[in-house]
């Protein structure tokens, strides 16, 4: 007895067995995998109404539900995307000699390729593969930071985090700007998430045949993967997952309650804004008295900030609400714009800060400090 | 260098030119075509043909209409574009070429026996 899905292909309704939709399903992952950009999304397509002859070929013959056989022969029909390697060849790289001359130099000025080792020379003529620092989500604790840099360093993900560790604990006094640094490098370094991505983590050519491998072998990237080495490696690994799970869960608490604060003073500082004409911080701490010489920079310094505070405030219950409710996070570049604008405040801050109280020690030392941590760090 | 690749490598060379040969003949969709392929006894993974027929179209020698089929969704007729044509004729000539040389190789040996 199998559990049956009906599926829509071109607009007819079949019903499939759920191994041969898992099936029918990767092989397509696989196929856009190898075919990428709008030409590929249409091969595709036209791959996809081909299954669907298919299949209603095999419905005309009086059968009712495609099962895991039929995905297979098809998929056989079709030729799996490693056997399709001349198009994919010659829609990443081109497949004839003279194309290949004109795209080496393009590829990173390499001659043209070297004859191919393994069996299969279509294949083999792709690119030059550079191992690229990716996020690594099947290793991952919080992020996939670490992981990631042990995958592109060759390194043991478990000794490097204890390492890591002990050299956190070891610095503790710049726990701050260790947060800060991993916050960063977590928003900044993208996730392998596509196969494509996968390989080029770990090194591997990018060529159809190791796309095709990575999907077959490994479960699709965005289904709910389980950690391969947590299972292998056992108690550091499950040590640093839980440790990481508890840390995630107090840096969350701690962020929400300052953000929540950040929120009632802005809000605060608004209202005093809009009722005073000019807010002054004086009013809320007042052994700042004294120390500006006019209220516009004092007002103008407490919103750099204010915001120096708030765009970190943000990102964090942003990100928080992504992991919360699954949703896809913020793009690569409101990330870059967001870092750029703290730094923009944090400038701004620590200018008019030292413009405000300079002949006068600021007495927010303890305040600064991090801030200034943070000041190295973008530096 | 192994026999299957040469083999596959030299069918390979050769798929686009037939594809436009079944082409040249009338228009047809992509499972028409291979159908028609079979018939002729070429023998590829239908897979291929689709990334092949979406090249050939984006480099214009290709172009393709909707058309309503008798059964099921509208289907892909794939015509030849003049740029096609003169492009297969292209082809044309240099299969001619690489025929005559390989016929030529091939029947040397026995011109120097007798």
């Amino acid at each position: 007895m199998k559990k049956t899905f009906p599926i829509n292909i071109n607009g007819q309704i079949f019903y499939i067995d759920e191994d041969a939709y898992t099936l029918l399903q990767n092989y397509l992952k696989q196929l856009r995998a190898t075919f990428t950009g709008d030409e590929g999304a249409e091969i595709v397509d036209d791959i996809e109404s081909r299954i669907h002859e298919h299949f209603s070929e095999k419905l005309s013959r009086g059968v009712n539900v495609i099962t895991l056989s039929d995905v297979n022969s098809v998929i056989e029909t079709m030729g799996r995307p490693e056997e399709l390697d001349e198009n994919s060849v010659d829609e990443n790289h081109s497949s004839d000699g003279a194309d290949t001359e004109e795209n080496a130099p393009r590829e990173g000025s390499m001659p043209p390729p070297p004859p191919p080792a393994d069996d299969k020379p279509f294949i083999s003529i792709n690119l030059p593969s550079r191992k690229r620092l990716f996020r690594n989500m099947q290793n991952k604790v919080f992020g996939g930071v670490i992981g990631g840099l042990a995958t592109y360093l060759g390194w043991n993900a478990i000794v490097m985090r204890l390492l890591l560790f002990l050299c956190v604990i070891f610095t503790s006094d710049y726990l701050l700007l260790w947060v800060v640094i991993y916050l960063i490098a977590w928003m900044t370094i993208p996730a392998a998430v596509s196969p494509r991505q996968i390989l080029e983590m770990r090194g591997q050519p990018v060529n159809v045949d190791t796309v095709g491998r990575t999907v077959l072998q490994t479960p699709p990237p965005y289904d709910g993967h389980v950690p391969v080495e947590y299972e292998r490696e056992g108690f550091f690994s499950t040590f640093f997952s839980i440790l990481g799970k508890c840390l995630m869960a107090f840096v969350g608490l701690v962020s929400s309650v300052i953000s929540v604060g950040i929120v009632v003073l802005i809000i605060s500082m608004l209202v005093l804004l809009t009722t005073h004409g000019v807010f002054d911080m004086t009013a809320v701490i007042p052994e700042t008295a004294g120390l500006f010489r006019t209220s516009q920079m004092v007002s103008a310094m407490t919103i750099a900030w204010s915001m120096v505070f708030l765009i970190p405030a943000i990102a964090l219950v942003w990100t928080s609400c992504c992991v919360v409710f699954n949703a896809p996070s913020a793009s690569r570049s409101t990330k870059v714009t967001a870092i750029v604008l703290e730094v923009l405040f944090i400038i701004a801050a620590v200018v008019l800060t030292l413009i405000g109280s300079a002949s006068v020690e600021f007495p927010f030392r303890a305040v600064t400090m991090p801030m200034a941590a943070g000041m190295v760090l973008y530096n | 260098m192994n026999i299957e690749n040469l083999k596959s490598q030299m069918r390979k060379g050769m798929l686009e030119f037939c594809v436009l040969l079944l082409l040249e003949r009338g228009d047809a969709y992509a499972s028409e075509i291979i159908a028609r392929m079979k018939d002729a006894h070429l023998i590829v993974m239908e897979g291929t043909l689709y990334p092949l027929l979406t090249r050939l179209k984006n480099d214009g020698i290709l172009t393709y209409r909707w058309e309503e089929s008798p059964s099921g969704p509208p289907r892909k007729y794939y015509s030849l574009t003049p740029y096609g044509l003169t492009f297969l004729l292209q082809l044309n000539d240099a299969w001619n070429e690489i025929s005559h040389t390989v016929n030529h190789l091939l029947n040397k040996p026995t011109e120097n026996e007798q």
